[in-house]
């Protein structure tokens, strides 16, 4: 079974997005790359629908936060509903100074040390998930 | 009799205790504010406890040296619904938008309390029925047929 991991970010830092989640499907998960810009205005069924099946999906979520979208209502909104769900939540910070005191409660990772991450994640996308142990099995 | 209850003397048992069974767990209520709005979040705490209901409150149910997100995983995980109280001091909270995403990542019920503020103040709750402060006493008897719904299920 696949190790899943969700990345979302503002629109305007949708290259970088795609960037991380080349390097993502390089360490062996597969990637979903998320955006506000379908999250504009009221939020629609369908747009619940489809975020919270992904969230759902997902074993670890990826928000990508600079200056400019720490404090994005779809951002935050997207960290307190995949930490409900009890999943791995990793803000990557990219060119952020201080850190806000919400922020901090996560394993927060900045952009530089980003290839330490994708060490962890290379080595957890390996691991078996959702299995029973072989022993268990029989 | 249940014979894996043990005998008890009449009247000690309490009120909302089935007969059989396990009691029932509380309708538990999570109720999101701003520090500054402590007094009113407490108001609201003791309307929803004369309901039968017990809210999560941070500051009854956080302790000094507890991990906060650790502690409020588990406030949301105990509740049925949740409250946000929005004001002028919470519209800005990062706080409060993380715990209404959080709310309904686990697709439980969310009820906007308007201080001061329209109801399209925080976009994520846009579409969500807001309920005006002046008008909480509609909320409080929604949330009572709610609370004794549930405990004519559950017993």
């Amino acid at each position: 079974m696949a190790y899943h991991v969700f990345v979302s970010s503002m629109s305007n830092e949708r290259d970088l997005a795609e960037d991380l989640a080349q390097r993502i499907r390089k360490a062996g998960a597969e990637v979903v790359v998320w955006s506000d810009t379908v999250l504009r205005g009221a939020r629609g069924e369908w747009v619940d629908l489809a975020l919270r099946r992904e969230l759902r999906k997902a074993d670890e979520v990826i928000l990508i936060l600079t200056e400019r979208s720490l404090d994005s209502p779809d951002l935050l909104f997207e960290l307190g509903a995949a930490f409900s769900l009890h999943k791995r939540v990793i803000p990557l910070l990219v060119g952020v100074g201080e850190v806000p005191s919400l922020i901090r409660q996560f394993p927060y990772v900045r952009y530089n040390d980003l290839h330490a991450y994708l060490s962890g994640l290379e080595h957890r996308a390996k691991l078996p998930v959702d299995g029973p142990p072989i022993a268990a099995a029989y | 009799m249940n014979p894996g209850l043990p005998e008890l003397s009449p009247g000690s048992r309490e009120e909302h205790l089935p007969i059989h069974g396990e009691p029932v767990p509380p309708y538990v209520v999570f109720i999101s504010h701003a520090a500054r709005d402590s007094w009113i979040a407490g108001v609201l705490a003791e309307k929803i406890s004369a309901l039968g209901a017990e809210p999560w409150l941070d500051v009854k149910d956080l302790e000094g040296g507890d991990v906060v997100v650790e502690k409020i995983l588990k406030g949301l995980d105990a509740c049925h619904e949740a409250v946000v109280l929005i004001s002028p001091h919470s519209v800005e909270s990062q706080w409060m938008v993380f715990e209404i995403g959080a709310v309904w990542g686990q697709h439980k019920r969310v009820t906007p309390i308007l201080n001061n503020m329209s109801a399209d103040a925080i976009v994520p709750l846009r579409g969500v029925k807001a309920v005006d402060l002046n008008s909480v006493g509609q909320f409080l008897t929604e949330l009572g047929r709610r609370v004794r719904q549930r405990l004519a299920t559950e017993e």
